[in-house]
């Protein structure tokens, strides 16, 4: 094998190591990483196992909560003409369980799997990033509950979970509800990519050494695509809901039809995140299963390759896929045709992971635990859902089929059996992980089969009353249309599955003892690092991994890592560290210091959330207090990174050492801030998108832009500060005096030039008379420009911090992340700004 | 690895770009739009070829990560192939 950073692997042949380990070493370790002592303590706690539980049960309480919605709606539906809910509740309802369900419990409850579970899969001692992690968490969950609430006062969204626009506009929709669900989804998206941001860098390089890509266990696979797919979809739900947002609250007509928007653009905006949303909440459920069948049918995973290929294929073709929600709005014939190829093509990646499983569980001994039941049944449910899946691929029926009940039917079957069932599944058979004792197998026994009943009692007869007409989204029906009884029975189902959730609730107030002295340990003998014995501090030493199974192949793993045999057995200097690695080889490159827990990312969390929802109550004097507040913490936060180190470099174990910082492309902030701009990146691209769809709508609105003189002018200034940014690392490493402050002197200036830029630009545009409130096109060039004006706006912040941490003397050549960083950031701007500023100048016409 | 996954995607986009393209100018069932994508498919299946033989030169051996790597990217150029050609299929009739 061929190194990747010219780290020697033949090193490796020195683990495990055999002196005895110095004493103290363990108890020094323990105490670095010492659990939270106060109430406060555990508030601001910040390592992954003590979040990551926090996370699984927030997500828990929200699917509780959506569920108890569903069992309103089915008390509703069970006969016709009930009277038990009004019709503005029952919108009310059905709109907050769908958006409750997909954005406040799927997503969150799988990315907080991963952030439970991948430290310990991967030999990690956290996550990269943990208090981003937990800033993630409490943005969530404040965010989410305050979102929950609004259904107490009436004022919840009631337009569906799509929310399409003209029935969401200020004609349709004039109070504040829809507002809700577009602040406050937008907000929890970004808490969503954030959570995405830790486990992509977690994944690629906090892995155990020797952990190449073919040893990189399947769910950790299943999350680094998941992550991706966020970072790719999550930006354009935070686009179409800043813009719908600007259209309600400021008259943009990006939707309007009148002054030249269209309400498709939302469907495709939506949709392009939509559809993969699916997917994602698919893959690491698909994951968890690669993991959960071998283990339950002790056995290997049947084409492990072929596996991870489908996942991968899954998560490029879902974004293909987008436009097949859209087969009855009229898009041209040959468009709807590639969509319903692509669609029918997803198919073959999902089928090959079934193919898999069930290979899997024929080739091994199934041992049919609650686990392996959940697992099993689970794929029952969504292969029933993937067949009528291909059903509505075909365009004829999905005419028929659209809206209807029958398309109720197949979303729950997909989502049930794909991603609640593998969900309960991995609660069964990771809880040992993180209690003391695991849920009983009894009363396992008894909450599976109810729910399995229950799920295809309720939505079984619901393919039927769909097929026969009925409507989704009704508050009520008349007799005697044949719809009675199978709608009874629904609800017989719901109430079913509701029994199943509480007897599991009860269960887990019985047994789940987290955090306690011990674990309850390696019941289901599972094969990877996840069941090493560990504390606090993930495993008392990382180790080298051989297999893919390394529990099952490599004999006295568990003994010897508990030994201290392995790489960084201790915590130098009493600092919480981890080992980070190359993300293809996973071979050691540098030590990383975990920051201790402050309060500085929970009261981030609170103002950021605050701002969020005070600007829904249209308070703008405190939202923008909430919002300063929210800037400061975040930076007060941000002040304590890239601190000096008392040592170059520390002994990882067997003599070998390694740095304690690097900079550039191998340090993991680095790859944060790539993701970052990622993300932006592809909010403007999408948002460029938009621009050049209304234009094809409505070209003869569209007006000449300002003289070409002032684009000059903006673009000149940009290129200069992008030229100032990408030379501030440079300077900032000469070995001479005055490196640092040129440094800062570089991207200072860099910061005013895209500020002043942009303040030009929107000048020119103003000066032309056009006005954002008029026109597609006035809105959607000022929606541009407001996008790389926020970036300046960042930028300038960042200026201003980088001059602070000059005059605080927290700057230094030696260490040169901070600059690094915000001049990748600078640089991302200024192209970003002249990206923008080309496209609205030039297309469809230039103002020369 | 992904080489053949994101000739796939290049390909969806591609078409779908260029039936909205044609739908803007003329139409998108205009027999010169089904020609440029019917090409561009066709460029799409040849970069497939190229990547699937590019894949299989050179070394071969059956285990280890580079090993795992490649039969990762040789099964993603198959399935992308497929989706390609089955993609293709709505031009040609
Ligand atoms: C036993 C559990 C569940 C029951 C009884 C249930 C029931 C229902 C019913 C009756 C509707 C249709 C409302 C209408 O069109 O009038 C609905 C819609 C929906 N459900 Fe569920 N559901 C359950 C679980 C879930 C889960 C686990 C998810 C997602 C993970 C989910 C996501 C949705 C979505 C997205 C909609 C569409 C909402 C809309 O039309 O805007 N449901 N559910």
């Amino acid at each position: 094998m061929t190194s990747e950073t010219g780290f020697d692997v033949d090193k490796y042949d020195r683990f495990p190591t055999t002196e005895p380990r110095p004493e103290g070493e363990l108890e020094q370790l323990e105490q670095a990483w010492c659990g939270p002592r106060s109430p406060w303590e555990w508030i601001t706690a910040t390592n992954n196992n003590i979040i990551g539980v926090y996370y699984v049960g927030a997500a828990m309480l929200f699917f509780v909560l959506a569920g108890v919605l569903a069992l309103l709606m089915r008390t509703q539906l069970a006969l016709p003409m009930t009277g038990f809910l009004p019709q503005d509740t029952y919108n009310q309802i059905f709109t907050m369980h769908g958006t409750v369900m997909m954005f406040l419990f799927a997503v969150p409850a799988v990315e907080a799997l991963g952030v439970l579970l991948l430290p310990q899969m991967l030999g990690a001692r956290d996550l990269p990033f943990p208090r981003l992690g937990a800033y993630a968490f409490w943005a969530y969950l404040i965010g989410g509950l305050a979102f929950f609430c609004s259904l107490f006062f009436g004022l919840a969204p009631d337009g569906g979970w799509f929310m399409y626009p003209p029935l969401t506009s200020m004609t349709y929709s004039p109070g504040i509800n829809a507002d809700f669900w577009l602040l406050g989804i937008g907000f929890i998206e970004i808490s969503a990519i954030a959570g995405a941001i830790e486990i992509i860098v977690g994944v690629l390089k906090t892995r155990a050494p020797s952990m190449t890509l073919d040893k990189l266990p399947v769910f950790a696979w299943a999350m680094l695509i998941f992550a991706s797919m966020i970072i790719i979809a999550f930006p354009s739900i935070i686009l179409a809901t800043l813009l719908l947002e600007l259209e309600r609250a400021l008259g943009w007509p990006f939707f309007d039809p009148l002054k030249g928007g269209d309400p498709m653009l939302w469907q495709h905006l939506f949709w392009f995140f939509g559809h993969p949303e699916v997917y994602i909440i698919f893959l690491p459920a698909a994951g968890a299963m690669s993991t959960i069948i071998p283990a339950m049918a002790r056995t290997p995973l049947v084409g492990h390759p072929l596996v991870v290929m489908a996942m991968l294929a899954t998560g490029f073709i879902s974004f293909g896929v987008w436009a097949h929600h859209m087969f009855t709005t009229g898009m041209p014939q040959i468009s709807i045709n590639y969509f319903s190829a692509a669609s029918m093509a997803v198919s073959v990646p999902a089928g090959v992971q079934v193919f898999a499983w069930i290979a899997t569980i024929a080739a091994g001994r199934m041992r049919f635990s609650t686990p392996g039941l959940f697992a099993v049944g689970g794929m029952v449910i969504f292969v029933m859902g993937g067949l009528t899946g291909v059903m509505v691929a075909m365009v004829p029926f999905d005419w028929q089929a659209h809206d209807s009940y029958f398309i109720v039917a197949h979303l729950h079957y997909v989502l049930i059996g794909g991603m609640v069932f593998p969900l309960f599944a991995a609660i069964y058979y990771w809880l040992p992980m993180s209690s003391a004792r695991p849920l009983s197998e009894r009363w396992g026994k008894w909450i599976f089969w109810l729910m399995f009943a229950g799920h295809n009692l309720a939505f079984m007869p619901m393919h039927l009353t769909g097929l026969m007409g009925m409507p989704r989204r009704v508050y009520t029906y008349l007799p005697g249309r044949g719809w009675d009884l199978p709608n009874f029975i629904s609800t017989i189902g719901a109430f079913m599955f509701g029994l199943a959730v509480l007897l599991w609730v009860i269960d887990m107030i019985r047994n789940f003892r987290p955090f306690g002295p011990r674990e309850a340990g390696n019941i289901h003998d599972g094969p990877g690092l996840e069941w090493l014995p560990s504390g606090f501090y993930s495993v008392r030493s990382i180790p080298v991994v051989k297999s893919l199974y390394p529990l099952w192949d490599q004999k006295w793993l568990a003994g010897d890592v508990a030994a201290g045999r392995y790489f960084l057995p201790g915590a130098a200097r009493g600092e919480r560290q981890t080992l980070v690695t190359s993300p293809l080889n996973a071979e050691p490159q540098y030590v990383l210091r975990i920051p201790r827990p402050s309060g500085w990312h929970l009261f981030g969390a609170v103002f950021t959330a605050g701002f969020f929802l005070i600007l829904t109550i249209q308070a703008y004097a405190a939202a923008v207090i909430s919002g300063v507040l929210a800037i400061y913490c975040i930076m007060r936060w941000c002040w304590f990174l890239d601190a000096p180190h008392a040592r170059k470099t520390t002994e990882i174990g067997a003599g070998i050492r390694v740095p304690n910082y690097v900079s550039g492309p191998s340090s993991h902030g680095w790859w944060a801030m790539v993701i970052v701009l990622i993300v932006g990146g592809m909010v403007c691209l999408l948002a460029g998108f938009s621009y050049v769809f209304l234009w094809s709508r409505r070209p003869d609105l569209w007006e000449a832009p300002p003289p070409i003189s002032s684009l000059l002018v903006s673009v000149g200034l940009l290129a200069v500060a992008g030229v100032c940014a990408l030379a501030a690392p440079r300077a900032v490493r000469m070995a001479r005096d005055g490196a640092v402050s040129a440094a800062t002197g570089l991207l200072v200036l860099a910061s005013a030039g895209v500020i002043a830029a942009s303040i030009v630009e929107g000048r020119a545009w103003w000066t032309t008379g056009l006005r954002p409130e008029v026109s597609s096109q006035g809105a959607s060039v000022y929606a541009l420009l407001s996008w790389a004006g926020t970036f300046a706006a960042i930028g300038g912040l960042m200026g201003l911090y980088v001059l602070l941490r000059r005059l605080f003397g927290r700057l230094a050549s030696e260490r040169p992340s901070t600059v690094d960083l915000i001049s990748l950031f600078l640089a991302f701007t200024a192209a970003q700004s002249i990206g923008v500023m080309l496209l609205v100048r030039l297309f469809p016409g230039s103002g020369i | 690895m992904t080489g053949g996954l994101l000739i796939w995607a290049v390909h969806f986009i591609g078409v779908y770009l260029i039936s909205s393209a044609a739908d803007v100018w003329s139409s998108s069932e205009a027999a010169s739009a089904r020609w440029i994508g019917l090409a561009f498919s066709m460029g799409c299946l040849l970069a497939d070829i190229a990547m699937a033989v590019w894949l299989s030169r050179g070394r071969r051996e059956v285990f280890g990560p580079e090993a795992w790597e490649r039969r990762v990217g040789l099964t993603g150029v198959l399935v992308a192939a497929i989706g390609v050609l089955w993609q293709t299929a709505p031009m040609a009739f």
